[in-house]
Parts: structure tokens; C-alpha cells; sequence
């Protein structure tokens, strides 16, 4: 009769694991007791900070895909997908910038580097973590991190081939006994930048428009994203614009509310894509509690001082309609108020 | 099996008294699943032991537990939570928390809390169950794996319960620890105690080099023991070696292990040669007695579910006049 209890306590804990595991990721890797944070790593690449926060998301089948397509032939081996750590690194309050860590494989193992990018999703700094291959150290010289700091994801993606794996020797210089490895460098670089944008869209929306706020609104204590911004703002900017789209990347609008420490309300941030001069761009707006144009920049930079000028124009106004517009610059800052002040 | 339901109650007390500290903070996630990894991990290990001849079975399913707590602005701790209920099969010679060499257990293997709020230099605190703080096992996962190091055979304990401080530099990384000798149970029921300590260069370098000191009392057995440990890689290459030098007691004791393995580029593939050396001296005896064993091995996980591993462990010489083992295991690990 005892035995008989014992099966059933087995049987019990059998059904129960099953039930939990269905709750759960299905990607695991090695006993997660050898999981270490890059705590030392992280006071490299931010010397000022004063802390780090961990943020884990799931690197699952679908952000491997978007991988495999948008960067053929680079893939995400098998243990690159499962869950892993973004850290924020802060001074006090303030997020300075994000490390992750990724592999990678190569000829001498598995070489791992922690990136260091900034709120503005550009890489900041990088360091091997592990490197089996001695010409790490000519590639932890100045000469070679330079030449990638302040890039972006389709900044790096320039310093390659077409083939995605080779490097272009006219946009890059790198020892030739070097080379192999600084081909693998750019490749996690190049990967890093689109698994973090992917994985963590949600911080880095948040901290991005964190950072813009910061510039444009001396006074602010904090920030509060507004969820489906456009959404909200649909029916407003058809009624403007009928099916006429500006040209805004809606999909990629972000929008925030900036407070001060008295929780006065300072304004809005209002981020968004769109291709100005040829170039994909990211503009931000900083908008006044009554709607006028308080500030705008755009995050890619500039092309053209013309342009540059036309939009900065617009800072100080107020538009309602479109005939108030008498360029493009004008025609996209509409939009930008008008979806501004379903929140104001 | 008596303790199964006591130490069920254990971790069920551990993760309640986790969610009540934790959620009772405000400006801390409430959210239980943020920043949380959780997989259940079975294995079943075959172990043939000649001359023998038998076949021995371990089997094991448990769950693998690793939360972050964090604040807005700063991590707080990591919780680690690792149970297993493990089944022996025809084993001979058990772990002593086992009854006997056909027993089921409730194993904890790292069950911890590491504070790590303190600022500056200061060090994290760590409190639970975790891995004695000695050698190269200290910085090698061998967590349910047929590879293992010396920390059994030379210390007599791999993991226990107690606190530490530890904490990583950017030249040197360290951990003190202090626990019951208790092994699995919280209470030893005798005057057990184990303190341990080990210092190194980082990990993750080519070169990395590790002092150890470590003195416990562990079944009315006193163990005193200094070590080093070295790991060198170079390129797919790896080359480690511990030395130990101490006392049991009244006998001098001086152990060692070399090992070279060689992984492929995507690290999947693990192929491993051990020689682990242990000798013993009484107080008197200038000849002294020593054993020398070998181990062969292999690890492959053809996906990140699954891990599959072989090893041949083999006696060259033993100890007086005990005969010379073989021991071939293998072993299938499942995690989901």
C-alpha cells in the first residue's frame, strides 16, 4: 500500500511539471547558476554609472526569422535564442545607455562582447567578454572601436560587403591579421543592434524618448509613454489628411508625456520615422502643453542645411489644417501636433 | 525519501518568503514573471561499474529557477532555485543523503539568494544553498553533468548551506563562504562546519589562476586544505589544473588534477582527458599511499534542449590493495 503512495506522488509531480512547462519558455540552455552579470564589463563601457537594472526578454523563433531576413546570411545559432539580459546602466536616475552581451561563433570557439549602445540605439563602446583569438587586443585599440562608435544599425551594416559577412576594406582599416575577427565583431555588432531593437522595443521606445525629452525640457522629472498613440489619433488625422499619408512611418510613432517634480505637465515628445533628402530619418518634435512647436531635431542628422532650416522654421508655431502649411517640413509637423494633442 | 516532504515544504517556504519581502516594496516589480527564467531539466544517467558488472541507473527531474528582482533604476538580487527529485537505481557506494543505493531524495543543488544592492566595492551577500567556494569547480559548470572536478573526493562536500560574500573587480573576482557542513540538510547533526574561500583572476580571461583555502569539520573528519587552479586556453584548447595540499585530520594529504579539453567553434562539442591524483601520508609513514584515475568524456547538445555526454572513468592505481575500477556512464539531459 505504501509503494503504491509513492507512485502516485511521482505520478502527481509528473502531471504538475508538464502543466508548469507549458506556462513557461520553451528555450532553456545550460543550469542557470552559471549565469553571470557583466558587472565589471558594465563599469568599463560606463564609467559614471552608479548602478544597472536587468531586463530579460525571450530571443524566440520569430526575432531569429526577422534575423535570417533582414541580414542574409547571418542567422541566430541555437544558443543565442532563450531568454537573455539587456542591462541599462544609470548615474543616479538617469539611464546613461544599454550593455548586452551576445556570441558569436567563430574559428576559435564561441567569442563573446558586451556592446555598450546609446539611448539613441548607436553603439557607444564594445569589449570581449571572452576571446580565445589573441588579436583581440589590436581590435581593443582606439584605432579600431572608433571607427564604430556612434554607428547605428545601418552604419555598421555599410562598413560590410554586400555578402553581410566580409569587410569593406574602403569604409573600414583593420590590421590584416586582424581581419577574421573583425569580421566577427561586426557581424554580433550588426546583430546586436537588430536583437535589441526587436527584443526590447518597448525599453528602448522608452528610454529614446526619455533622452529627447531630457534635451528639450530642462525641467523634467519624468516621462510617461502614451500606449497606441497613433491609434488613438486616427480618426483626428483622417479627418485632416483623408487617406493622404505625410509620409510619418506610423507604425514607428512614439509619443510621451514630460512632467516636472511637481508633476506640472512641461509638454510632449513626439518621435517618428520617415525618409527626408533620400535618407531614412528619426524626428523628434517637443511640443508645449498649448501645442506649439517647442523644439525639433532629427536623430539621423541633417542631409541638408535647407532642411534643416525649413524644420526648424516651424519651432515657435502652432498648426491646425493643412493649408497652414507651405512645405513638407510644415505638413509633417502638422501631424505631429495633431496626434500630439489627442493627449494634451 | 523521509526527507522529501520536509524539504518540499523548505523550497515551498522559500519562494513564499521570497514574494512577501519582494512584493511588499512598492517601488519594486510586483510582477513575478519579469526578469524570470524557469525550465524543468530530467536526465537519466546508466552506469556501468566493473568489475562489478552491474548496471547502476540515476534519474533526476527538477526545475532550474533564476529570477532577477529589480527596482526601477537598479538590480536588487537573484534568486536561484534548482530542486530535483532524484531516484538511485542499483548505485553502490551513494552520496550519504541517499539511504541507500536504491533511494529517492529531494536534492537541492545551488538554492540561493545573492543580494547585490550594495554599492561601491562593497560585496554581494549571498544566502542558501550554493557550491563550496574552492578550486576550479567554483568557475565550471558541472551542475548535473558526468564531468566533475575534485571537490567531492578532496573536500567532501560540493554544496551546502550557509552564507558568502562575493563579488567580481576588474582584476579579481571572490567568494567566502561559511556554511553548516549540513550538505543537505539545514541542520548537521553533529558539530559539522565548513568555511571556504577562493580568489582569482576573472573567468572569462585566457589565463585565469585561483587560490583556495578551505578547513571544515565534516563527519568528526577535520579537513584543512590550500589550493591553486589555473585554466589557459588557446585557441579550441583548454588546459586546467588544481593542486591541494592539507591535512585529514592527522594525515598529510596532496592532491591534484590536469585536464586538457578541446571544444568545436559553436561550442556544442566538448571532448575532455582527466588525471586526477590523490595521496594521503600518516604521521610516521614516508611512503604514504596514493591512487591515480583517469577520465574520458564527451558532451554534445545537438539543440538547446538537448545534452548528451559519455565518460570512462578508469583507476590506473589505487589505494593498498583495492582493486581497480572501470566505470563507464552516459547520460541523456532534457531541458525544456
Amino acid at each position: 500500500m505504501k509503494k503504491d503512495i509513492k507512485i502516485d506522488k511521482r505520478a502527481i509531480l509528473g502531471i504538475i511539471v508538464i502543466c508548469l512547462s507549458t506556462l513557461f519558455s520553451s528555450y532553456a540552455t545550460a543550469a542557470f547558476c552559471s549565469l553571470r552579470d557583466p558587472v565589471e564589463t558594465i563599469k568599463t563601457l560606463y564609467p559614471q554609472s552608479t548602478s544597472f537594472k536587468s531586463v530579460v526578454k525571450i530571443i524566440d523563433e520569430d526575432v531569429r526569422s526577422e534575423v535570417q531576413s533582414l541580414l542574409p546570411p547571418n542567422t541566430l545559432h541555437f544558443s543565442e535564442l532563450g531568454k537573455h539580459t539587456l542591462y541599462i546602466a544609470f548615474k543616479k536616475e538617469e539611464p546613461l545607455g544599454y550593455v548586452h552581451v551576445r556570441s558569436e561563433e567563430s574559428n576559435w570557439g564561441l567569442v563573446e562582447i558586451a556592446w555598450s549602445i546609446n539611448l539613441n540605439m548607436e553603439i557607444d563602446d564594445f569589449k570581449f567578454q571572452r576571446c580565445r583569438n589573441r588579436q583581440k587586443r589590436v581590435l581593443e585599440k582606439d584605432e579600431f572601436r572608433q571607427q564604430l562608435q556612434g554607428k547605428n544599425f545601418e552604419q555598421i551594416i555599410a562598413l560590410l560587403n554586400n555578402d553581410g559577412m566580409t569587410l569593406n576594406p574602403q569604409k573600414i582599416t583593420v590590421p590584416p591579421k586582424a581581419k577574421a575577427l573583425a569580421e566577427v565583431v561586426l557581424r554580433c555588432g550588426m546583430k546586436t543592434l537588430l536583437v535589441t531593437q526587436l527584443a526590447w522595443s518597448k525599453e528602448i521606445n522608452k528610454y529614446r524618448l526619455y533622452a529627447s525629452a531630457k534635451i528639450h525640457f530642462k525641467q523634467m522629472s519624468e516621462i510617461v509613454v502614451m500606449e497606441h498613440a497613433v491609434k488613438k489619433s486616427l480618426s483626428h488625422l483622417k479627418t485632416i489628411f483623408g487617406e493622404v499619408n505625410t509620409g510619418i512611418d506610423r507604425s514607428s510613432v512614439k509619443v510621451a508625456k514630460v512632467f516636472d517634480t511637481k508633476q506640472s505637465l512641461l509638454g510632449l515628445i513626439y518621435i517618428g520615422d520617415l525618409t527626408i533628402d533620400r535618407s531614412a530619418s528619426t524626428v523628434e518634435w517637443a511640443i508645449s502643453p498649448v501645442g506649439k512647436v517647442i523644439g525639433v531635431n532629427n536623430l539621423m542628422g541633417w542631409k541638408h542645411p535647407s532642411t534643416q532650416r525649413a524644420f526648424e522654421n516651424t519651432v515657435g508655431n502652432r498648426y491646425s489644417k493643412v493649408n497652414h502649411c507651405n512645405n513638407r517640413a510644415e505638413l509633417v509637423t502638422l501631424e505631429a501636433l495633431l496626434t500630439a494633442k489627442t493627449f494634451l | 525519501m523521509k526527507k522529501i516532504n520536509t524539504n518540499l515544504l523548505i523550497t515551498f517556504l522559500f519562494f513564499i518568503f521570497s514574494q512577501t519581502v519582494f512584493s511588499a516594496d512598492t517601488e519594486i516589480k510586483k510582477s513575478f514573471k519579469d526578469n524570470l527564467r524557469l525550465t524543468f531539466d530530467l536526465s537519466s544517467r546508466a552506469i556501468n561499474f566493473s568489475p562489478l558488472d552491474e548496471i547502476g541507473f540515476v534519474h533526476a527531474v527538477g526545475f532550474d529557477l533564476h529570477k532577477v528582482f529589480s527596482t526601477d533604476t537598479h538590480d536588487i538580487g537573484t534568486l536561484i532555485l534548482q530542486g530535483y527529485l532524484t531516484r538511485l537505481d542499483n548505485i553502490p557506494n551513494p552520496p550519504g543523503f541517499f539511504d541507500d543505493g536504491d533511494d529517492t531524495e529531494f536534492i537541492y543543488r545551488i538554492f540561493n539568494f545573492n543580494y547585490t544592492a550594495l554599492r561601491g566595492n562593497l560585496p554581494n551577500i549571498r544566502a542558501g544553498h550554493f557550491e563550496v567556494a574552492y578550486g576550479l569547480e567554483h568557475t565550471i559548470d558541472t551542475n548535473g553533468t558526468l564531468r566533475q572536478y575534485q571537490q567531492v573526493p578532496n573536500l567532501g562536500i560540493k554544496a551546502d548551506w550557509g552564507v558568502s560574500l562575493n563579488n567580481q573587480h576588474k582584476t579579481f573576482e571572490y567568494e567566502i563562504g561559511a556554511t553548516t557542513g549540513g550538505n543537505q540538510d539545514l541542520k548537521p547533526s553533529d558539530s559539522s562546519f565548513v568555511y571556504s574561500a577562493r580568489i582569482g583572476t576573472p573567468r572569462d580571461e585566457n589565463t585565469v589562476l585561483g587560490l583556495s583555502v578551505y578547513k571544515s569539520e565534516l563527519n568528526n573528519l577535520d579537513r584543512e586544505r590550500l589550493g591553486v587552479d589555473l585554466r589557459y586556453y588557446t585557441g579550441l584548447h583548454g588546459m586546467y589544473a588544481e593542486v591541494s595540499y592539507g591535512e585529514n585530520d592527522d594525515q598529510d594529504i596532496l592532491n591534484g588534477l590536469l585536464e586538457w579539453n578541446y571544444t568545436n567553434g559553436r561550442e556544442n562539442q566538448l571532448y575532455y582527458v582527466q588525471l586526477s591524483y590523490l595521496s594521503t601520508e600518516d604521521e610516521g609513514d614516508i611512503d604514504g599511499d596514493s591512487a591515480l584515475k583517469t577520465n574520458i568524456g564527451l558532451k554534445y547538445s545537438p539543440n538547446n534542449k538537448w545534452f548528451l555526454s559519455a565518460q570512462l572513468t578508469r583507476d590506473l592505481s589505487t589505494f593498498g590493495d583495492v582493486d581497480k575500477k572501470t566505470i563507464v556512464s552516459i547520460q541523456a539531459r532534457y531541458r525544456f
